[in-house]
Formats: C-alpha cells, structure tokens, sequence
C-alpha cells in the first residue's frame, strides 16, 4: 500500500516534472496553461502524501528539501536586492537596499554553517539520512562552480580582479570546509561517516557526468539524424500582385510614405 | 576584439582550472580516507548505478520535453523515438547490472531499492549542484553588475534641427 502511494504521489511526479516544465516554455498559451496545471497538480500531489516523512528514504528527501528552504530563501532574496539595487537601469530598487541584500547572502551562509554544525535536520531525534550526502555533494560542487566562476571573471571580464578574488574565496572556503569535516567532523557525526559520504558522493557525481554527457552526446545525434532526413526545402513562389499589393499597403502604413 | 584562437586558448584555461580543482578534491579525499578510518564505499559500483540512473533520467526527461514541445511542423519522431528507446535499454542494462550482483551496499539487493534509493540519491545531489551553481553566478552577476560606469557622453549631446541648419 505504501509502495503504491509513494508511486503516485512521490515517483510519478517527479516523471512528469520534465513534461510540466516543457508545457510552461511552450509558445502556444493553452500549453502554457496545461503546464501550469499540471505542475499545480504534481506539487499538490506530493505535499498531500499520507506517510510520515520518516517512515521512508522518499519522505526524507522532502524533509532535507522543507529543512534547507530558510537558508535558501534568504539567499535568493540576497541576490535579488543586491543585483536590482546596484547601478542597473532596469527595474531599479533604491540604493540603501543593497547592504541588506549582502546581509541576507551572509545570512543565508552563516544558517548553513549552522546546520551543517549544530543543527542536523532532525524528526523526533532522528537525522535525516541525505543530509551528509547532501552537504558533500554541494561543497563538492561549490569548490569547482566557484573556482570556475572566479577563471571565468577573470580570463573572460575586463579588470574583474576583486570579483574574482571573492569568487575565489568562496571556492577556497568551501574546499577548507569539506577538509574540515572529513578531518574533524562535526558535535552530531564522527569524520568516518563524513569521509565515507564525500567518497560515495564522489563516485555519484562523477557518473552523473559521465552518464548525463552519454545521453546528451545520443540526443545531439538523434536531433542531427532527422535534420538530415528532413531534405531540401522546396523553392518558394513568387508573390502574386494581390500579396504584394497588400505588402505596400502595410509597409506605407507604417512607414508614413505614400505608395 | 578576440580571435578564435584567443577564444580556444582561454577556455582551455577554464577547462584546466575545473580539472585541477576536481583533482585536488580527489586527492584530499584518498589522503584523508588512507589517514582515518572510513566505512566500506564501493566507489565503482555508485559510479556505474549512478551513471545509468542520470543515463535514464536525462533521457526519459527530454523525452517529455519533446513531446511538451512538439508540434505540427516539427518532424520530431527520431528524437521522441530515440530518446524514449535509448530510456528503455538503460532501464535494461540497470536491471541486468543488478542481477548480476553488482549491487550498492546497504540497501535491499531487490532492483528496485537499488534504483529508488539510486535515483534519490542523484537527485539529492543534483540539487547540490543546482544550489551551488545559482548561489555561485547570483555572487557573481551582483558583483559584476555593481561596478559603476561613467555615462555614455552620446546620450548628452542634444539632437539638431535639421531644418534650422538648412536654413
């Protein structure tokens, strides 16, 4: 029965997440409105699960989700009052928004240390089982995203010296704290659990790579396939005098100059 | 303005910086295992489920996206075919790697456990990765757009009067 339930309401959904984001970019507006609907529907379907979030491995991954919304939050927030704040001419906020912006990026870093320290996401004293496997993965990433965003500003930006710097930075930072926490642990879990979830993590991403970059190399080949069965277009014909007289009429309607 | 060799040679740079990057982090994490005690990880049975697991989803996920994005005029059944197929034999294959005992430790060998506990895992770390990427380029894009520019000394001068000039 549960087996059954998770299925509905907690594996389908995530099928058809990529279905419902096709549907939201399409052009046509039904579409976009099916979409919509359905993703309404799948996010429906999932917070209406009956099972206790710690009964199952599926219901934990929706806690580290719930748990992780704070610090998330607060960093979007971040970003987006410090980007519309700076000297940008689009949809500009005013300029003494931007210190809280930084604060709230602070903020959101320093509820991440917290947690990852002081407060594993727990259940009535249970921690949740992703959470190492979680942090690995993303300090993992944070090393080599930051650290190429840093490269970037600097072989590709003009004079983006300090920009690289604290990009830099944070990618130093998250490299000395993923050491840290094989080395040291934390006040909840001992470095042997912390190095065997960076190994194993190591060993996910690394296929993830591997096994996303085999399927998009099959895809570029299946798109390349049909365009070099779709043949030649055929010529067009010329326009009659009806087309082309109702073309001057547009053109000297717009333009202002009689035809 | 650069040339396409400028181009080649600076991305090779980016290329060459993720690389050490990836390797220093492997590093670290062999010296830090052979230093202390660590729990028994097959690394290549996760590195094989993972790769099949992110194999089917990348596929199953632009199977449906070509099917939301399909229309009259899009001759799009190589790519639906394909892609939908190209799902089917990766869910195979996981099955037979299962069956034939090349299995994650700590989970029921059954191919199901393997592949939902599998599959969470990915996504688990597949929204690390999305986290870090949008925490690192928002970092970046505020700071790149903070830098205040003198203003275009164009958008200051006044339009002239053709007329008056004619005149």
């Amino acid at each position: 029965m549960l087996g059954l339930t998770l299925i509905w309401q907690y594996w389908l959904p995530v099928f058809l997440l990529p279905l419902g984001i096709g549907l939201v970019v399409s052009n046509e507006s039904q579409r976009r409105f099916t979409g919509k609907v359905l993703l309404v529907l799948l996010t429906i379907a999932i917070i209406a699960q009956p099972s206790p979030l710690d009964s199952n491995p599926e219901g934990w991954s929706l806690h580290l989700l719930i748990s992780l919304i704070g610090p998330i939050i607060a960093m979007l927030f971040g970003i987006w009052f410090t980007l519309f704040s700076g000297p940008i001419p689009v949809a500009p906020l005013p300029r003494k928004v931007r210190p809280f912006g930084f604060a709230l990026m602070i903020l959101s870093a320093a509820w991440f240390a917290w947690m990852v320290f002081e407060a594993r996401p727990t259940i009535d004293g249970v921690a949740n089982p992703w959470w190492q496997h979680f942090v690995t993965s993303f300090l993992t990433a944070q090393v080599v995203v930051a650290g190429f965003a840093a490269a970037f500003a600097l072989i590709m930006g003009d004079s983006r010296f300090k920009e690289a710097s604290v990009m830099a930075f944070i990618s130093i930072a998250s490299f000395l704290l993923l050491i840290y926490l094989l080395a040291q642990g934390t006040n909840s879990d001992d470095p042997v659990f912390w190095r065997s979830a960076s190994w194993g993590a190591l060993g996910d991403l690394g296929g993830m790579l591997f096994g996303s970059g085999l399927a998009l190399m099959i895809f570029i080949t299946f798109v390349w396939l049909g365009e070099k069965r779709m043949g030649v277009p055929e010529s067009v014909e010329p326009l009659s005098e009806e087309e082309s007289a109702t073309i001057r009429d547009i053109i000297s309607t717009n333009s202002g100059v009689d035809k | 303005m650069k040339n396409e060799g400028d181009v080649v040679r600076d991305w090779r740079a980016l290329t060459l910086v993720v690389l050490t990057l990836t390797v220093l982090i492997f590093i670290a994490n062999i010296h830090l295992e052979v230093r202390g005690e660590v729990e028994d990880v097959d690394i290549l049975s996760r590195f094989a489920h993972s790769a099949i697991i992110s194999f089917i989803f990348v596929n199953g996920a632009l199977f449906m996206i070509t099917l939301a994005l399909s229309h009259k005029h899009a001759k799009l059944v190589e790519q639906a075919l394909g892609t939908l197929l190209a799902a089917v034999v990766g869910a195979l294959l996981y099955g037979l790697l299962v069956d034939s005992g090349m299995t994650v430790t700590g989970v029921a060998t059954d191919v199901w456990s393997q592949f939902s506990i599998g599959a969470i895992r990915m996504l688990t770390a597949e929204f690390a990765i999305l986290l870090s990427l949008s925490a690192s380029f928002g970092i970046l894009l505020t700071l790149v757009t903070g830098r205040e520019t003198p203003s275009d000394p164009l958008l200051e001068l006044e339009s002239t009067s053709f007329e008056s000039e004619e005149e």
